[in-house]
């Protein structure tokens, strides 16, 4: 009994809202509008804090990578040295020691000239001697 | 939006944390290592030429800027013959003579550290012409101390007249160093040539063609050393009385390339050697 009667109600306010069109257009929207800002304002919220959050993650790993860098550099340099894999041979001595002896005879061109004398003007007088 | 502004000052924050400060740091000790190479007392022979060479490059620089100003102050001079361009060429005249003296100073530095450090000289050429260096520094100070005394065109001429005077000197001294590092150089490379030949010689098996590649190698070097001891012996003796030029040393330079022709024929031979 009851559900009729609500029902009667309601198709009822339902007619009338279609009779009284005027109000309707006034009540409903400010309704909708306040209902929108209040979604976005709750949606806003996570969003920001998700935000936040992936920021400083971001910048926590990026921390992270160039600490690890950092670190690293240094044991690269170290591990640049070439490490003996087997003993050089008694040739590869002499090739190399024949190397640095030829590197030298080279650097003995006297051809080279390495350090020419100052090209400075020996007579710098103001009065010019007739 | 100030959360927003809030969050990209974190994530701003964040890059140049991580970013700028290793850069501001790699910075550092890269200048703090140049600069304790400077300062440091004990540097190495090599690290003492360089330096020295540097130094002398720039003086050299300079010496060219202020010769530029004094061709330029000159000119008007004897255009103008003015008593206010006499002063100013006068003034350019002091700065530029006094730049020529730190200049030739500083060559004559890198000259002594050369001849310190090269390898193959012997010790009484070598005491020889670290005297003549010496002699040469000596003279340029001499006229420097005429410099800072002189004010006026007449005495700053009077400077520049004492320098010219000594000229032949200073530039034998100073070619004279140079030949004699240049036959100690070659000398340094027969040296080590023959030490090492004689070396891989004795510790392989000395079979017919060994023997014979290594006499041949033998040969090449006694007549390399030969060559090089008939110029040496020639120019330490003309050293006593003659004046060395630029065309003496061009003519010296002539003969080292016969020896060197020597030298790196040797040198090609012993890469047969070892092979």
């Amino acid at each position: 009994m009851n559900e009729h009667e609500d029902q009667m109600i309601d198709q009822t306010s339902f007619q009338e809202a279609q009779i009284t069109g005027a109000q309707q257009p006034v009540s409903i929207p400010v309704e909708k509008q306040t209902m929108q800002t209040t979604v976005t304002g709750k949606k806003k919220l996570p969003v920001l804090i998700i935000l936040a959050i992936v920021g400083v993650a971001f910048s926590i790993i990026i921390m992270i990578i160039a600490a690890a860098n950092m670190k690293k550099a240094p044991g690269i340099i170290l591990n640049s040295t070439p490490l003996p894999t087997a003993t050089p041979t008694e040739n590869d001595t002499w090739k190399k020691l024949f190397e640095d002896i030829s590197k030298d005879a080279k650097a003995a061109d006297p051809a080279i000239s390495d350090y020419p004398f100052p090209p400075v003007s020996f007579d710098l007088s103001i009065q010019t001697k007739k | 939006m100030k959360k927003l502004t809030l969050l990209f000052v974190l994530i701003l924050f964040g890059i140049v944390g991580t970013f700028g400060v290793p850069c501001i740091l790699a910075q550092a000790p890269e200048k703090s290592s140049t600069e304790s190479a400077k300062t440091e007392p004990g540097l190495t022979s090599t690290e003492k030429i360089k330096k020295e060479t540097e130094t002398y490059l720039q003086l050299l620089d300079e010496y060219r800027t202020q010769e530029n100003k004094f061709s330029i102050a000159k000119q008007q001079y004897q255009q103008l013959k003015t008593l206010a361009s006499l002063e100013e060429a006068a003034k350019v005249s002091k700065i530029v003579q006094t730049q020529r003296i730190k200049t030739l100073l500083s060559y004559y530095s890198l000259l002594e550290l050369l001849i310190d450090s090269t390898d193959g000289i012997d010790l009484n050429q070598k005491a020889i012409e670290q005297k003549n260096l010496k002699r040469s520094k000596s003279i340029l100070n001499n006229i420097n101390d005429m410099l800072e005394e002189s004010n006026d065109y007449t005495a700053l001429d009077q400077a520049n007249a004492a320098l010219l005077e000594k000229q032949e000197l200073l530039v034998s001294d100073a070619y004279e160093a140079l030949l004699i590092i240049k036959s100690a150089r070659i000398q340094s490379s027969i040296d080590r040539l023959q030490t090492f030949v004689n070396k891989v010689y004795a510790e392989t098996d000395q079979t017919p063609e060994k023997v014979r590649a290594f006499e041949e190698l033998v040969n090449t070097l006694n007549d390399t050393q030969a060559s090089l001891d008939k110029i040496t012996k020639k120019l330490t003796s003309e050293a006593v009385d003659e004046y060395f030029s630029l065309t003496s040393y061009n003519q010296y330079i002539d003969q080292f390339n016969e020896s060197y022709t020597a030298l790196r024929q040797a040198v090609s031979y012993t890469e047969e050697f070892i092979q």
